[in-house]
């Protein structure tokens, strides 16, 4: 199991605990497992020389996930015409490629992947892309219950950073978010 | 014949007035305090979260129950105890030695007392922040390498904040490196209240330094001592910044606390109920050290 593995990493001293935030730039370790968040840092740091390189593959192919905080439109929007109007001004390629250019994040169109220096194919973090369009990335849950789950997971890694039984720390996860999905019965739409 | 004191006169003004007196501070104890609390507690009896379309319900003391049930629930309320056990008496024994200390007529008397004081002007996640530079693990870390500079490299560096058996330590210390300076203050203040009179006939008398300490320095201080012991538990069961910065709770819960957990459940996960119910038990525990404190001061006045 992957928790496994990285557990045993942990434990063993063979990753860097990075405290400086800059085991990676100061050249402390050859690898960094991190996002596309981290590009312009470590270009800065490395120029041409910085290289992204695939996920493991822990024996079930290779996963990362996605998914992330999203513009949306509520039922109870009050002038849902101008909000469908500014959303569809967003997604325009330009914009799109002027958020990304602003946050390095991975440009979530096909024409604006095609038209972004750093995405495109033959680009330097076209892999990024190729990872979404070709299914290694799995839809983080589409949930209300995401603040739940999200946080019940960040304790039980750190658990498991910290040496805990890895299925114990994963099942008490599990009761959390069981817990509340019961509490809000299910998360249903609500009429 | 004799006259009434002219103080009698007020005592039997209307009781009006005396409640228009205690009004502005009433107003503002009870918008800012009492209210806060009683709907807390209302708050506990439900099942409310933030952002949910689903009716608030009340569930009664379900809350409660599971936080009884819940393991980390109970490893919170352990860590508070001994966080608050080991801090305690150490910071406020340090504390008045060091009030002792800087009570002396010292020449750089001013520029020692600024020196203890300023850990507590520094805010506490900005304290947080450095002891995590200084914990860092490995022979490089601060601490580390101080340790093993002092045991001659027999010390194998330790990753503190990682480890469940020194976590807790390692806020402790931080937290008394932050926090002695204030009670010194207050210690020192309350050392300047005895009369040196006291002291001089003491001498005459033939008392030594330790008899002056023990029967003259202890006794004036009970109050000071008692105040400042029931702040820093009260404080103690309050710890919240460090845990947040240093450790957020790990490892494996070494570190959690009420404070955290209430956080984590009301904003984390939008429990706010959970959340309201973890702030109750709080109030409880430091209502009932309050009462404990106040007990024990009046014990020991009917004993003088």
């Amino acid at each position: 199991m992957a928790l496994t593995h990285i557990q045993r990493w942990l434990l063993d001293g063979r990753v860097d605990p990075n405290v400086d935030d800059a085991s990676f730039t100061s050249g402390r370790v050859a690898l960094s497992w991190a996002g596309h968040w981290e590009y312009r840092r470590y270009h800065a740091a490395f120029g041409d020389d910085l290289v992204l390189v695939p996920l493991p593959d822990f024996g079930r192919g290779s996963r990362t996930s996605q998914g992330s905080w999203v513009w949306t439109m509520t039922k109870a929007c009050r002038h849902p015409a101008l909000a469908a109007r500014f959303l569809a001004y967003l997604l325009e390629t330009d914009q799109v490629l002027a958020m990304t250019a602003a946050n390095a994040a991975v440009p979530a169109t096909r024409s604006a992947i095609a038209r972004s220096p750093l995405y495109r194919p033959g680009g330097p973090l076209h892999l990024f892309a190729e990872q979404l369009m070709e299914g290694y990335a799995v839809p983080r849950p589409k949930t209300p219950a995401y603040p739940v789950i999200s946080s019940a997971f960040r304790r039980a890694f750190a658990e498991i950073r910290d040496g805990a039984p890895v299925q114990q720390a994963l099942d008490r996860a599990v009761a959390v978010i069981d817990q509340d999905i019961r509490d809000n019965h299910g998360y249903q739409p609500v009429p | 014949m004799r006259v009434p004191p002219a103080s009698a006169s007020s005592t039997l003004a209307p009781p009006a007035i005396a409640w228009a007196f205690v009004l502005p501070a009433a107003l503002g104890l009870g918008v800012f305090l009492a209210l806060p609390f009683l709907l807390s507690f209302g708050l506990s009896l439900t099942n409310l979260r933030l952002g949910s379309p689903l009716p608030m319900e009340f569930v009664g003391l379900e809350q409660y129950r599971r936080l009884g049930a819940d393991p980390v629930f109970r490893q919170a309320l352990l860590n508070n105890a001994v966080f608050a056990a080991v801090v305690v008496p150490v910071q406020t024994a340090l504390a008045l030695a060091l009030a002792l200390l800087l009570n002396q007529p010292l020449r750089a008397r001013p520029l020692f007392r600024t020196l203890f004081f300023i850990p507590v002007v520094f805010p506490l996640s900005l304290v947080s922040v450095v002891w995590v530079l200084i914990y860092a693990p490995g022979p490089n870390g601060l601490f580390n390498a101080l340790l093993e500079r002092l045991t001659f490299g027999a010390w194998t560096p330790h990753d503190f904040l990682h480890d469940p058996r020194w976590a807790l330590p390692a806020i402790m210390l931080t937290s008394i490196w932050q926090g002695t300076g204030f009670q010194m203050v207050i210690l020192l203040a309350g050392l300047q209240g005895i009369p040196n009179t006291l002291y001089e006939a003491a001498a005459i008398d033939g008392a030594g330094a330790w008899a002056r300490f023990w029967h003259i320095t202890l006794p004036g201080l009970r109050n000071t001592l008692i105040f400042v012991a029931l702040m820093t538990t009260i404080l103690a069961f309050r710890l919240f910044d460090q845990v947040q910065i240093m450790t957020h709770g790990g490892p494996r819960n070494a570190t959690t606390t009420l404070m955290f957990e209430a956080v984590q459940a009301a904003f984390a996960r939008q429990q706010v109920a959970r959340g309201a119910a973890i702030t109750v038990v709080l109030f409880l525990v430091v209502l009932a050290l309050t009462l404990l404190q106040r007990r024990i001061t009046r014990e020991r006045r009917e004993g003088e």
